[in-house]
């Protein structure tokens, strides 16, 4: 074993109950986390599927096991039913979308009625099932996913035995459900499936684009099954990894998705600079857009408001707002459409004078400051503070207590104040609680903590009122995410309502006044 | 979770009720794998090893076998079994069976009571003391890095200090190590 190193490989095969010591120390990340859960779903909905059809096989081993095709058809009845209002939710996003498909605008009506010119048997563009293709559908515009080889051959197959019915005008369109590019050895091009209703029951049309010629094709049952099962596959199989976020323009997209090093690009700007530009993520589902965000290392703050033109959940707007070169770490606001627009909208909750705006902004940044603060001086204390925890004692009937060296508590005292003002006397709690002299030596309260609710975000939302000298507003806390909450029963996440004051100094700077820290400290 | 709680949360939800579980035991599954493919595997094998593991975990839930509150015991065996397997596949080793003498293969956990048994077990032990002695964040820094191997720059997010303290603790909490661990005599 050398200086640097430590072989903990005595660890390997150790007894559960190490195991479950060992694992207080996971590493993984909310971001793995989230992408391990997906996959448990997909394996599981997979397996399900299986036995679904075939009672008796036996669910374990990792070997990989190729379904055939008619029982994707049966899985791909049952889960329609259930993710079908996902997809609807993101047609209602589509509607106010006419610039990601900008071909020329087709003219004739509905695509039953235009004449036709043939009926072929497989598919008109040749078999695509060893091409390279991506995909973007309406539920997670405007990035575009690389289609998994599984959902690749089933697409193949069922293009491959469809009947596809040239039309010789085109078609005006109902909602565009999913597009397909295909890179076709470098001469690419874009199959753009719609629905549209015909005698009762929906149907599927098909435009094809190459950048230059554009050609109308109506499917049947076949393809309509696949262009569906496809949009699904995006539903359920999207990886962040494979993912590109396209960025406006939007033309031309046919070639533009296989421009080499697209998805390296966006990553390196990340990786590399100490500056992140910020993405665009207007019209991008809120739960996405913190997930772009926290991969360039960007912190979010979220601010619900309520908006007419955005469906609830997406983002209306960005603070910085896009292309705006940000420091790593910084905070972005994200303004999220709210689900009750028109209750916020008549309270006026949504109408903010630019003057508080600006004082909500500041007030913002001092309650996250003074979050911070406190549990620097609280219970963070020994990652700023020489504290000596590890040779922590317990007096008789009272706290357990460890040395604090470098620094005296009249020292702490004075810098925990630069933030926190001295009018409110709970602000001397913290310190209060936390630090003790013993044997004439200053020791800090040593303990476990437990377990918190875990804060998602603070957003300051208004100014309550105000005097000479202090500013009210009140504060919401959201709770809502139980991930580092083992053992709990049914937790909701929710939302808590504080006041929060800051104090003007005489110099025109902010201390902070009333506080409740809504972390536990 | 016990199965009535599961059961109820699946009614409002089945991704919730699966969340769950999910929530409640990831960090111990992951270990387990990560544990036994560490050496050989890449972080996306020991990712899609893990959601093989939940995938049969809900599956376990949704046959109404599962009526203890902790079945930690039994989701272990699942995650080392498809650990395992996840290691002969990627060791493209054909046969289940091993031989004793090879040195690639990990040892298999002892049958217990043996004294050789009890002595690795002391020794995990003790390693787990001086480390957990270490104080916090010492002691996540040291296991992140040296067990799960991660990056300075990830554990410094995992901490909240900056890669250059992260990598200025590591070394003094490695030292710190060093000596405990000669004062018990344990070598490594």
């Amino acid at each position: 074993m050398n200086d640097k190193e430590l072989d903990l490989k005595m660890l390997e095969n150790a007894d559960n109950e190490t195991m479950k010591q060992i694992a207080e120390n996971c590493p993984a990340s909310d971001v793995e986390m989230e992408r391990m859960f997906a996959m448990s779903r997909k394996i599981y909905n997979e397996r399900n599927k299986e036995s679904n059809n075939k009672d008796n096989i036996e669910v374990s081993g990792v070997e990989h096991y190729r379904k055939p095709v008619w029982q994707k058809f049966a899985a791909i009845a049952a889960a329609l039913v259930i993710t079908g209002g996902a997809v609807a939710g993101g047609m209602f996003f589509m509607k106010n979308r006419n610039t990601f498909n900008n071909d020329p605008l087709p003219v004739a009506t509905d695509p039953a009625t235009s004449p036709s010119t043939k009926t072929v048997e497989g598919c008109p563009f040749g078999d695509i099932s060893n091409d390279k293709v991506k995909m973007s559908g309406s539920a997670y515009l405007p990035s575009v996913i690389d289609v998994s080889s599984d959902t690749l051959k089933f697409t193949a197959d069922s293009f491959n035995k469809g009947k596809w019915t040239e039309l010789s005008e085109a078609f005006t369109t109902e909602e565009d459900y999913v597009t397909l590019f295909i890179y076709n050895n470098g001469a690419p091009y874009q199959l753009v499936f719609y629905y549209y209703n015909s005698d009762d029951s929906q149907k599927v049309s098909i435009k094809y684009s190459d950048g230059k010629n554009i050609r109308y094709f109506t499917g049947d049952e076949v393809i309509k099954k696949a262009a569906q099962a496809l949009g699904l596959a995006g539903a359920t199989d999207t990886s962040l990894d494979t993912m590109i976020i396209l960025e406006e323009p939007y033309n031309d997209l046919v070639h533009k998705v296989w421009e080499k090093n697209l998805s390296e690009k966006d990553n390196s700007q990340a990786n590399t600079a100490e500056e992140v530009e910020v993405p665009r993520l207007v019209d991008v589902e809120y739960k996405l857009a913190k997930v772009q965000l926290q991969e360039r290392g960007l912190n979010y703050n979220i601010v619900k408001k309520s908006d007419n033109t955005v469906p609830p959940g997406y983002v209306i707007r960005t603070e910085p707002a896009e292309g705006t070169l940000v420091n790593k770490e910084a905070v972005i606001t994200l303004y999220v459409s709210a689900e009750d627009t028109s209750a916020d909208s008549d309270n006026g909750n949504t109408e903010v004078s630019a003057e508080d705006a600006e004082l909500i902004a500041k007030a913002q940044q001092l309650y996250e400051k003074a979050i911070e603060t406190d549990l620097k001086y609280g219970r963070s204390a020994p990652q700023y503070f020489n504290i000596d925890t590890k040779n922590c004692f317990t007096q008789v009937d009272g706290p357990t207590l460890s040395y604090v060296y470098d620094i005296t508590l009249d020292e702490l005292r004075a810098q925990y104040h630069e933030i926190f003002c001295d009018r409110y006397a709970e602000n001397n709690t913290t310190i209060e609680k936390y630090y003790y002299i013993h044997n004439d030596q200053l020791c800090w309260l040593t303990g476990n903590p437990g377990v918190d609710p875990y804060l998602e975000s603070t957003t300051v939302t208004r100014v309550l009122r105000k005097t000479d000298d202090e500013i009210f507003f009140e504060v919401e806390k959201h709770y809502s995410d139980f991930r580092f909450i083992v053992h709990i029963e049914d937790f909701e996440p929710y939302t808590e309502t504080d006041e929060f004051s800051v104090v003007i100094q005489p110099d025109d700077s902010w201390k902070v006044g009333k506080f409740n820290n809504p972390q536990p400290n | 979770m016990t199965h009535e709680e599961y059961k109820k949360t699946y009614k409002r939800s089945k991704e919730e009720a699966q969340r769950r579980i999910f929530s409640e035991y990831f960090k111990y599954v992951y270990t387990i794998v990560f544990s036994r493919l560490r050496s050989c595997a890449s972080r996306e094998d020991i990712e899609e090893c893990v959601g093989d593991v939940f995938a049969d975990v809900y599956i376990y839930y949704d046959s109404s076998k599962a009526v203890n509150d902790d079945i930690s015991g039994f989701i272990g065996v699942i995650a080392r079994n498809k650990a395992a397997d996840m290691y002969r596949k990627l060791t493209h080793q054909r046969f289940t069976f091993i031989s004793v003498d090879d040195e690639d293969v990990p040892e298999q956990e002892a049958p217990e009571n043996t004294e050789a048994d009890y002595e690795k077990k002391e020794l995990r032990s003790s390693l787990m003391n001086c480390i957990s002695l270490l104080g916090e964040p010492d002691s996540t820094i040291i296991m992140q890095k040296y067990f799960f191997m991660r990056s300075s720059k990830e554990i410094a997010e995992k901490v909240s200090l900056t890669p250059e303290a992260v990598r200025m603790r590591c070394s003094r909490a490695l030292k710190k190590l060093r000596e405990k661990l000669t004062a018990m005599n344990i070598s490594l």
